[in-house]
């Protein structure tokens, strides 16, 4: 029961070890925390640099949809799809078999002066309606125009090239399809490929409707639509298609008999009451207030706002007192 | 050195501390944190739990590890307010005195409110799911659910989450159809509103998704009594709904302790100026998030939007300059429509929700108004968003205004 001085050495060594354990740990913390205040720093750095980033997105990108490009983009995927929907990987194999024949084609047609002649001829189908009737003699008036033997010679020149394509056609019937179209316009037959009825104008897609064109919400029955009643007298400007003020500062107490003839309803004092607590608590919260508070508000319990106002007393009051129609978000 | 107190260290009350800390030099202004535990809720997880999405422990965390270094935090019962001379009243009878104070107490339901709601068949047949034990009981009811017919209803405006009734009818509708109950199954849903939808342009867009869902509204229904030995529902004008499982929202009302200190409503809500945040009572008395009677929807994103507003107001209020009246009431939600698919809407006090595009205009990756697989993942993925980023009081690429860019209004 002596003092132990054996152990006290040990003890010693142990709470040397134990704070230089405490040092490692001090460090390593202070390691950790400086770590975590870059990243904190770096984070309160770039939050504002997104939210500039991302502004700027959205500036660009409202602009480009105010100019049309995602409606159009829309669109275009739809006419996309309508091909991909119409053409079998053959069709697209053979079309891919003649784009040289395509392309070459498409350059002839788009010649400068082939482009100048094709106009002319458009205009003069757009006037078609108006050139006179010829005879027989009028034909051979009208063939001394120096303007019309020239186009008669361009006709002559255009037969003789797809009578010669037709006669090439005739003898070699694996052509490709472009050329049988050309064969087709030129020398009947057999009716269109298969292809070429794809091409055709097919039964029009329904297209959902644009937004903006969508027709006001059926959201209110029409017993309660003041607006749309039969036999209604027109309501005052202002009054939204739910028959609710858009501007509560428009109503009249006329405006509300009016409007509780509709329903019908005859306005008695008991209903004034809870109508003209409704206006001043509207301008009051700015918000149209639910059945529990009318209540206390106007202090008519709520089993006789049912009677009052039969079936929605919350929405009947709101619309009887010019305030907006009390709903949800959404 | 002055006093700048929070009240409530929910959504609101803990994104406002992290960011007045960062503003406010800690040598002048303490800022003191109260609540009255330590359990802070994961609210719009509560939505998702009845169906196994998130267990319980997902949705809960210590207030002391959401709230910020340098704050004092005080978890206690607060008895009332003494407004005249600035002071908390504690219920252990101790005090607090507060500069400027800030109320976040949020809202409370108040289920006793409605006759019988908590009556023989509370949790057994009736189940609340803005409560975690309630969101847990109905998912064990949903579990053993045979068939039958279930009652989605909320008591009257206004509700935390206005659009969560009408997604839990839609999740319920997808779980039923996944078990292979939804012939058996009949799904009502019942509104004090004119409709399940109130908005024009929302009306247009949605007004089929009930149908097409085969889910019965039945509109304009305030609940005037619940008869839980009979599973019916009762009506003011005589209606009446029998039911085999009765969703309910209940009757939402600001916290007692704003009631008892006179600062609230009739519901206990804090007459607030809808666009600066000050309270109408009290030059010095700040309120933001579901506490406040501004006429917008009670939602953290709300609750967010408010407080880079209030957060630059009250520094002006300190330096004596004018308020901003900056606040435009602009909300931003997601809707579950069940079956990995959601809606989103933004809007504000003037603009009804558009359809769109959103963040990005023409791009998204969000459908406004339009249901998308896209919106479901921004739902899922905004709880690791909500704890680490919103909670932390770090900015979003987002403004706290409305934008109409990437919204296609009416022409």
């Amino acid at each position: 029961m002596n003092t132990t001085p054996p152990e006290l050495p040990h003890a010693q060594a142990t709470l040397a070890s134990i704070s230089h354990k405490l040092d490692d740990i001090t460090t390593q913390l202070a390691q950790i925390a400086k770590r975590q205040s870059a990243l904190d720093e770096f984070v309160g750095e770039l939050s504002p640099l997104t939210r500039l980033a991302m502004d700027g997105v959205v500036e660009r990108l409202d602009g480009l949809e105010r100019a049309g490009y995602f409606a159009f983009a829309h669109e275009l995927g739809r006419v996309v799809d309508r091909v991909v929907r119409s053409y079998g990987p053959e069709d697209v194999r053979r079309l891919g078999d003649q784009i040289v024949g395509i392309l070459d084609t498409v350059r002839n047609f788009t010649q400068s002066d082939t482009l100048t002649m094709l106009n002319e001829v458009a205009g003069a189908m757009h006037e078609a309606d108006e050139a006179d009737p010829k005879g027989m003699w009028g034909l051979v008036r009208a063939g001394k125009d120096p303007e019309v033997k020239k186009g008669m010679g361009v006709m002559v020149a255009l037969l003789k090239h797809v009578g010669r394509a037709a006669d090439r056609i005739g003898k070699t019937p694996s052509e490709p399809p472009l050329v049988r179209l050309a064969a087709y316009a030129g020398a009947g037959g057999e009716g269109p490929p298969a292809w070429v009825r794809h091409l055709a104008p097919r039964r029009a897609r329904p297209v959902a409707a644009p937004i903006s064109d969508a027709p006001p919400p059926p959201h209110s029955a029409p017993t309660h639509a003041p607006a749309r009643a039969p036999g209604a007298a027109a309501l005052p400007e202002g009054y939204g298609p739910d028959g609710f003020l858009t501007d509560p500062s428009r109503w009249t107490p006329e405006l509300a008999n009016a409007l509780a003839a509709m329903i019908p309803l005859t306005l008695s004092d008991a209903h004034w009451q809870v109508i003209n607590w409704a206006r001043s608590d509207h301008a009051a919260a700015g918000a149209s207030p639910n059945i529990r508070r009318i209540s206390s508000g106007a202090g008519v319990a709520v089993r006789d706002l049912y009677a009052l106002f039969p079936g929605k007393p919350g929405v009947l009051v709101a619309m009887l007192a010019g305030i907006p129609k009390p709903g949800g978000c959404l | 050195m002055k006093d700048l107190v929070i009240l409530g260290a929910g959504t609101a009350g803990t994104i406002m501390a992290q960011r007045l800390r960062r503003e406010l030099p800690a040598a002048t202004w303490r800022i003191t944190v109260v609540d009255r535990d330590d359990q802070h809720i994961y609210q719009p997880g509560l939505l998702l739990l009845p169906f196994g999405v998130y267990r319980a422990s997902d949705l809960v965390r210590p207030r002391r590890l959401t709230l910020p270094l340098g704050v004092d935090v005080r978890l206690a019962a607060v008895d009332h307010l003494d407004t005249e001379r600035r002071r908390v009243h504690f219920a252990d009878g101790s005090q607090l005195a507060w500069d400027i104070l800030v109320i976040a107490t949020g809202s409370r339901t108040v289920p006793e409110d409605t006759p019988g709601l908590t009556g023989a068949g509370w949790r057994r047949s009736i189940f609340d799911f803005y409560t975690l034990d309630g969101a847990e009981a109905l998912g064990a009811a949903l579990e053993s659910f045979a068939g039958g017919r279930i009652v989605v209803h909320f008591a009257d405006v206004p509700i935390k989450c206005p659009v969560a009734p009408l997604e839990m009818t839609f999740l319920i509708d997808a779980f039923l159809t996944r078990r292979g109950l939804r012939n058996k199954s009949e799904i009502v849903y019942a509104t004090p509103l004119d409709g399940a939808f109130t908005k024009p342009r929302a009306s247009a867009m949605l007004g089929g998704l009930l149908t097409q869902k085969q889910i019965r509204v039945e509109s304009n229904f305030a609940v005037s009594e619940v008869d839980g030995e009979r599973r019916a529902m009762h009506c003011y004008d005589g209606r009446t709904l029998d039911y085999d499982l009765l969703v309910t929202v209940p009757l939402h009302a600001g916290s007692e302790v704003i009631m008892r200190s006179g600062l609230g409503d009739d519901a206990g809500f804090v007459p607030t100026h809808k666009h600066t945040l000050q309270t109408k009572h009290h030059e010095h008395i700040f309120a933001l998030g579901d506490a406040t009677d501004v006429p917008t929807s009670k939602a953290g994103s709300v609750a967010h939007f408010q407080s880079e507003v209030l957060t630059a107001n009250i520094l002006r209020h300190i330096a004596g300059r004018p308020l901003l009246p900056d606040f435009d009431g602009h909300a931003n939600c997601f809707i579950e429509t069940g079956f990995d698919r959601a809606l989103l809407i933004d809007f504000n006090y003037d603009t009804e929700p558009l359809p769109g595009r959103f963040p990005l205009p023409g791009v998204g990756p969000f459908t406004l108004l339009e249901e998308s697989r896209a919106n479901h993942i921004g739902k899922l993925g905004f709880k690791w968003l909500y704890w680490n980023v919103l909670l932390a009081g770090r900015e979003l690429p987002i403004d706290h205004r409305m934008s109409m860019a990437g919204k296609w209004s009416a022409a």
